[in-house]
């Protein structure tokens, strides 16, 4: 017989298989996916700073104000994909991996209760996006939450709304669960 | 949605970089675009209209020896900058102006260039002749409004041009051979 956090909400029906949201594997592929879109950035700027350059190597008289034109544009437009990189997929990969890898090294804790999960995805500030999950266990509820990378597998195992589940939790976090009906 | 709704959460930072950007390049191809004193011939121009790129590059066509650039700068550019309007090595201004600037003329009369040229006030080499509505580098530069007869203009050295040495000796002749192709100038 499980031990539940809850204390008084027990279950012994049919469970269905328990679904892992973080492997140790990941770790190692959001690590090289950060590195390869951080290595992206650099050459967009570098490209960026090369034809820059180029411009006004070429640059004479009569070219002068189209060069000039062409160079702010090129480094304007570099610069806004460069910002929007670093800050939407390099952090982001960064933030994942780091949290990926609190949750395998967390210690886990099991909650089980009615579980369901919002649809709003809220990113916090230097950090990832979550999606929030209530869990009500009698007169207790509960709020959690769950990376909303992947959020996707518990939103199918739910279907859209509420189920029995037994959820495996590290600060906070779902780092695993179970549909118990 | 989500990359719209992600740019307009940065929108301000974007502005930003462009507004830097503008600023950075426009600064940067200011040292392109310019040489040292000694290596280019600035020509200052005081007329209706004046097509400064146009005029540089057809001036630049045959250079003087030791000069690797002429720039061509019109009133609305040098009056932002005095340095520019008192250090010219040329200036072409109408007559009714020319007291504005005596200063900063040398006078041509004894130049080989103003013989069988009218010379104007202060030593100046009238470049463009209003009763006859023509005048030197008039594809350039737009001397009288359409329809006006406007007025004369005179071509005038600088009176510390460093490319004028038969007037103050220092420096080169280069003004003077630019001097001369913009007085032939269609």
């Amino acid at each position: 017989m499980r031990h539940c956090a809850a204390g008084f909400l027990w279950y012994n029906g049919p469970m269905e298989k328990k679904v892992e949201l973080y492997r140790p594997e990941d770790v190692g592929a959001l690590k090289r996916k950060h590195d390869a879109s951080l290595a992206a950035v650099w050459m967009i700027a570098a490209g960026a700073l090369a034809a820059c350059v180029l411009f006004c190597v070429f640059t004479n008289t009569a070219s002068a104000a189209r060069m000039e034109l062409l160079a702010v544009a090129v480094f304007a437009v570099a610069g806004w994909v460069v910002i929007y990189l670093a800050t939407f997929t390099v952090a982001a990969l960064r933030h994942e991996g780091e949290h990926t890898a609190r949750m395998l090294a967390g210690e886990r804790s099991a909650i089980r209760g009615r579980t369901s999960l919002a649809r709003e995805t809220v990113r916090i500030k230097r950090s990832i996006a979550v999606r929030s999950v209530t869990v009500v266990s009698g007169s207790e509820k509960r709020r959690l939450y769950v990376d909303a990378c992947r959020a996707r597998e518990l939103e199918r195992a739910l279907g859209g709304g509420e189920k029995l589940c037994e959820l495996d939790v590290v600060g906070g976090y779902v780092a695993a669960f179970v549909v118990l009906s | 949605m989500r990359v719209l709704k992600n740019i307009a959460s940065q929108l301000h930072i974007y502005l930003l970089w462009l507004f830097a950007a503008a600023l950075l390049w426009g600064w940067i191809f200011t040292f392109v675009t310019d040489t040292r004193p000694e290596r280019k011939v600035t020509v200052f121009v005081e007329a209706l209209d004046c097509r400064d790129r146009d005029l540089a590059v057809e001036l630049e066509r045959t250079m003087p020896e030791g000069i690797r650039m002429i720039k061509v700068h019109p009133f609305t550019y040098a009056m932002f900058d005095e340095g520019t309007l008192l250090g010219a090595d040329l200036y072409i201004v109408p007559c009714s102006h020319v007291e504005e600037y005596r200063e900063s003329f040398a006078d041509a009369t004894a130049l080989p260039l103003a013989a069988g040229r009218t010379v104007g006030p202060e030593g100046g080499i009238r470049i463009y002749e209003a009763d006859a509505g023509a005048g030197g580098a008039d594809g350039y530069i737009t001397y009288a409004p359409p329809g006006g007869a406007g007025e004369d203009y005179y071509l005038f050295f600088g009176v510390n041009s460093r490319h004028a040495a038969a007037l103050n000796g220092t420096g080169d002749d280069a003004a003077l051979a630019v001097a001369e192709r913009l007085l032939e100038m269609d």
